[in-house]
């Protein structure tokens, strides 16, 4: 990336907050400035065209040393972000106090520094900042050999700290070996919401057998005792154990919300919990909880601890996202689709950012809304964005049942004359797959008879016997897994009962009721 | 907040430079709410003394406001973090990590991954591993999401067995500082090391594994500790041809990795002194002259900008100083040295340790004696003597108990004398006597007290001292007062300083 792009990104990226303590910052210094008149531009234009700056200061002498210029803006925009950064973020001040500690050293008021020391190491290990406690212990060394030298009475030593140094260490080294075990889940969960081949299944296993995870008197920070539940989170999703993926997940949420200083520091596992919450609280019906923790997220939304762009997205795709999936569960598509427009916003505003795996699960639970509420056409727009990515190594899952949906979707748009293409295509794509579902074959098979056969009075019994083998197929838990992405009895229902997708939905949810 | 106290606000307005107030003021002037902390420091900055607080209504009337003293406390930490930011090279790092903590924020992934790649190979550099953890820390989250876009600039895999490697330096470092400060913590205690029990102790350390040879060191920081410690281990044995080789070697390594000079300014400064003081205790005056010289260029030195360094730079090359112009029998130029030492402990007061004072007052004492000033000397050694840690420089505290028996008998103090004597010998009851000239000395001065030839007993005692230090070991105890001069002063009716230039002449050429 050019800087003349990071520079109008960074610009174009700071909030209102942001913006005026810039101002403010850079009025403290006398005289015109130069780099405040780019940044004023700069902040007004759409697009940065670097001609069109050149043109609009064609009158400034500054202009001749643009890129000059630039740097000393972006130079200032770095420092004021710095600076907004320790005013309104704990974890930044205690970095800056550290800062206290050297400079009242090197004045020789030992006195002073170990003060400051002392309450610097006690925030960061309220905030378990281990890199920072490091820095911490080596100027403490320092520090106590000068104490030493003044006779000053200090029941610290450099063994003392070394061994406080060697715990560190290992706490640094438990988080990480957790980490290292999230990742791994991190990296099946971005392919798949629920593993299905015994590898998978067994990878799993392997990780919750983890010696380190399974002795938690053990696990040694707060940091890693949260990382450890999040690990069994997971897991419990991707093996579809509703009941144990909400325990972690609400565990982890509590020991956050009890040590808040820590929420600051592992946000996106606290966002991602409450996501996995929703789920929960749609699986089992919990509604009403459902949307209160939905309300929850929404409010993160302004709190300064997830301001990060990176969590604005984790917000936004676990909180409007979960909110249409739980107005679909329950058939209310209408609700669900008010929705859409906040959703369609946020991604105009975040889709470069937006990662694949994320944007198709997004355009997936629009394409459901759109088809809940008849609105084929929208739902086609959006299930075609799914087929078209390249994103053939993430969300596979995604894909394949999108394949499927898209039949459905042609079907209900009553595009006889391409429905035997796309077929022909779809038969081919998923033959082409390596571990096939049952459910997909059958899915053909029985589509084949509905719909390239001439709709007539017969096509109520081939739903019916679709469904009655579908239920067989479903009596496998990873058969099962398919109703997760779209409510196929549901539409078979609409089919026999002529009734809508909807209205289907919320007749299977009262007689589960 | 941190509590702070009226006095330890005071002491920090008093440690600042006029440019630090400059910019102290220049800063509080853009902070409209900052107007009470400025007058307070306006105020704190006009009283000399402490003691003048309650008498200046003004500041009387200002300190009632809450929490000024700690508001004003910390605007001034504020303003000395701004004034030093770009050239701490730590302040640097710390600034480019929150950079790039801001533009993860902002999602300028690609631009924060540049960024955080020349940091991290900065931070290398420089064996920053604790800024190197945290930079990976910010790595991992940046790896999650260019994995997620599809992007492998490494694997999470290779960040942990980096992280790991980090840790296994960073431990070494920590094995290699206590090993140091072992070996630092008994060399504080007593100087040097005379038993075969004493040595064993010190041969065991250098043949451990650490420490045999440098295979163990991880990094170049490790290497700068382990040189430092042998030499420590070496300066205890009195090698000082072993000691003076290991001290060289860490600075030939600092000087060569500048960084390390930043990082260890201090270690630094102890390797060049040690240098020095080999010289000087080989008598090679002129070479130590020389490298005093160039010794106080050090102050000009960026790393060395700090109140602490320039302290121990200034007590290091003083004490050099003076201890060529006293051993060197040139009391003419080392009077002057004490003057200088003198306004500048007034400067630093209670900034100089304990350890450095007891040093000063020592050699003091030494030139007074040397110079036939007693009484001088005699106040030099009752500060020594007033200070109770017995675990400093029991050396010295031993050796000045012997300075003030030979006051005694220089001031006629005789009725006094047989009771310092007595207390000397109750102080070493406890102390056990490093060096037999040490209770030869005792000896000699009872004897003394209850002769009627006290001729015969000086005399009788140089051929004993002439003898006792044909011992390699009880040498050391003539660096610590030239006793073998004090007594041949006494035979041959000469000044102990004619004594002392005569013998030194020779030692000034090289």
């Amino acid at each position: 990336m050019k800087p003349s792009n990071l520079l109008f990104d960074i610009i174009k990226s700071l909030n209102n907050e942001e913006i005026k303590y810039f101002r403010k910052v850079s009025s403290l210094q006398q005289g015109e400035k130069n780099y405040i008149k780019l940044f004023n531009y700069i902040a007004s234009l759409d697009e940065y065209d670097e001609e069109q700056v050149k043109v609009h200061f064609k009158n400034e002498t500054f202009i001749k040393h643009l890129p000059s210029e630039k740097n000393q803006l972006l130079h200032h925009v770095l420092k004021s972000l710095r600076h907004f950064r320790i005013e309104n973020n704990a974890v930044a001040q205690i970095n800056e106090k550290i800062k206290n500690i050297q400079i009242l050293f090197n004045k020789s008021l030992y006195k002073q520094a170990r003060k400051v020391l002392n309450d610097v190491k006690e925030q960061a290990y309220e905030y378990e900042l281990f890199y920072y406690i490091l820095e911490i212990i080596d100027l403490e060394k320092v520090v106590i050999d000068m104490e030493a030298h003044f006779g000053q009475i200090t029941n610290i030593t450099i063994e003392k700290l070394i061994e406080e140094e060697v715990d560190i260490y290992k706490k640094i080294e438990q988080l990480t070996h957790f980490e290292k075990l999230l990742s791994r889940l991190h990296q099946l969960s971005a392919k798949m919401l629920f593993v299905r081949t015994k590898e998978d299944v067994d990878e799993i296993e392997k990780t919750l057998n983890d010696s380190v995870l399974l002795s938690s008197s053990e696990i040694n920070s707060q940091k890693s005792f949260i990382t450890s539940l999040h690990i069994k989170g997971l897991a419990a999703r991707l093996l579809n154990k509703p009941d144990e993926m909400f325990d972690a997940f609400q565990s982890l949420i509590y020991t956050l919300e009890n040590n808040p200083s820590l929420i600051s520091e592992l946000p996106k596992s606290y966002v991602q919990a409450h996501g996995y919450v929703v789920r929960f609280y749609a699986i089992k019906r919990l509604y009403t909880d459902g949307f209160k923790t939905i309300d929850k997220l929404k409010a993160l939304w302004l709190d300064p601890a997830f301001k990060s762009i990176d969590l604005q997205i984790a917000i936004f795709s676990n909180s409007y996202i979960n909110e249409m999936l739980l107005y679909a569960y329950i058939g209310q598509h209408d609700k669900a689709k008010n929705v859409i427009p906040v959703v369609i916003k946020g991604l105009e505003k975040y889709e470069a950012k937006i990662n694949e795996e994320e944007l198709l699960r997004i355009y997936q639970v629009i394409t459901m809304v759109y088809f809940g509420v008849g609105e084929y056409s929208k739902a086609l727009h959006w299930v075609n964005r799914i087929i078209n990515s390249n994103y053939a190594e993430l969300r596979q899952d995604i894909i394949r049942i999108s394949k499927l949906i898209n039949l459905i979707i042609h079907f209900e748009l009553g595009n006889d004359d391409l429905l035997p293409y796309i077929y022909k295509s779809t038969v081919r794509f998923v033959a082409s797959l390596d571990n096939s579902y049952k459910f997909e074959q059958l899915f053909l098979e029985h589509f084949k008879k509905i719909a390239l056969s001439k709709r007539e009075g017969k096509q109520s019994q081939s739903f019916v016997k679709f469904k009655e083998e579908m239920q067989n197929v479903f009596k496998d838990k990873y058969e099962k897994n398919a109703l997760e992405y779209f409510n196929f009895y549901a539409w078979l229902d609409s089919k026999i009962h002529n009734i809508s997708f909807s209205d289907a939905i919320k007749i299977r949810k009262q007689n589960m009721a | 907040m941190v509590t702070i106290s009226i006095e330890e606000l005071h002491d920090l307005i008093k440690s600042l430079s006029k440019s630090e107030k400059r910019f102290f003021k220049l800063t509080a002037s853009t902070d409209s709410e900052a107007t009470a902390c400025s007058k307070l420091f306006d105020e704190l900055e006009n009283l000399s003394e402490l003691s003048q607080l309650k008498s200046n209504k003004p500041l009387t009337k200002l300190l009632k406001t809450k929490n000024i003293i700690e508001e004003t406390f910390e605007l001034i930490l504020k303003s000395q973090r701004t004034f030093y930011a770009e050239s701490i090279s730590a302040y640097r790092i710390k600034d480019e990590i929150s950079n790039l903590r801001n533009l993860f924020d902002k999602a300028q992934y690609k631009q924060c991954r540049k960024m955080l790649n020349k940091l991290k190979d900065e931070a290398y550099k420089e064996e920053n591993y604790s800024f190197i953890l945290e930079i990976i820390s910010i790595e991992k989250q940046l790896l999650d999401i260019e994995n997620k876009f599809g992007i492998n600039f490494t694997s999470l895999d290779n960040l942990i067995k980096e992280e790991q490697e980090l840790i296994g330096k960073s431990k070494n470092i920590g094995e290699l500082t206590q090993a140091f400060s072992k070996v630092n913590y008994l060399v504080r205690q007593s100087m040097v090391a005379k038993t075969a029990k004493e040595f064993e102790a010190y041969d065991k350390m250098l043949n451990s594994a650490l420490l045999k040879n440098n295979s163990k060191c991880l990094s170049k920081k490790a290497m700068v500790l382990f040189y430092h410690t042998r030499a420590l281990c070496y300066s205890k044995k009195r090698d000082n041809e072993a000691r003076k080789h290991e001290f060289s070697n860490m600075i030939e390594l600092m000087d060569a990795n500048p960084f390390l000079i930043y990082e260890y300014p201090k270690r630094y400064l102890s390797a060049i002194n040690n240098v020095l003081s080999v010289e000087i205790e080989k008598s090679n005056y002129l070479t130590a002259e020389k490298m005093i010289d160039k010794f106080i260029e050090l102050k000009k030195h960026p790393a060395f900008n700090t109140t602490d360094l320039q302290l121990k730079i200034f007590t290091s090359t003083s004490n050099g100083q003076l201890l060529i112009y006293t051993d060197g029998g040139r009391t003419d130029k080392a009077v002057p040295v004490v003057n200088y030492i003198n306004e500048q402990i007034e400067v630093y007061k209670d900034k100089i340790n304990k350890e450095e004072l007891l040093i000063f007052y020592y050699n003091f004492a030494n030139l007074f004696i040397y110079a036939g000033n007693y009484e001088e000397a005699s106040k030099y050694l009752n500060l020594l003597l007033s200070e109770n840690d017995m675990h400093l420089r029991q050396d010295l505290q031993c050796f000045s108990r012997l300075q003030n028996v030979i006051l005694h008998f220089e001031l006629n103090k005789i009725p006094q004398l047989k009771y310092i004597i007595k207390t000397a010998h109750d102080f070493y009851k406890n102390q056990k006597y490093q060096f037999q000239t040490e209770k030869m000395v005792l000896d000699l001065f009872e004897e003394l007290t209850e002769t009627d030839t006290p001729h015969k007993v000086w005399e009788k005692y140089l051929k004993e001292f002439k003898e006792v230090i044909k011992d390699p070991y009880e040498k050391i105890a003539n660096y610590y007062f030239d006793f073998l001069a004090y007594v041949e002063s006494k035979v041959n009716g000469k000044s102990i300083g004619d004594i002392i230039f005569e013998k030194q002449a020779n030692n000034w050429k090289k």
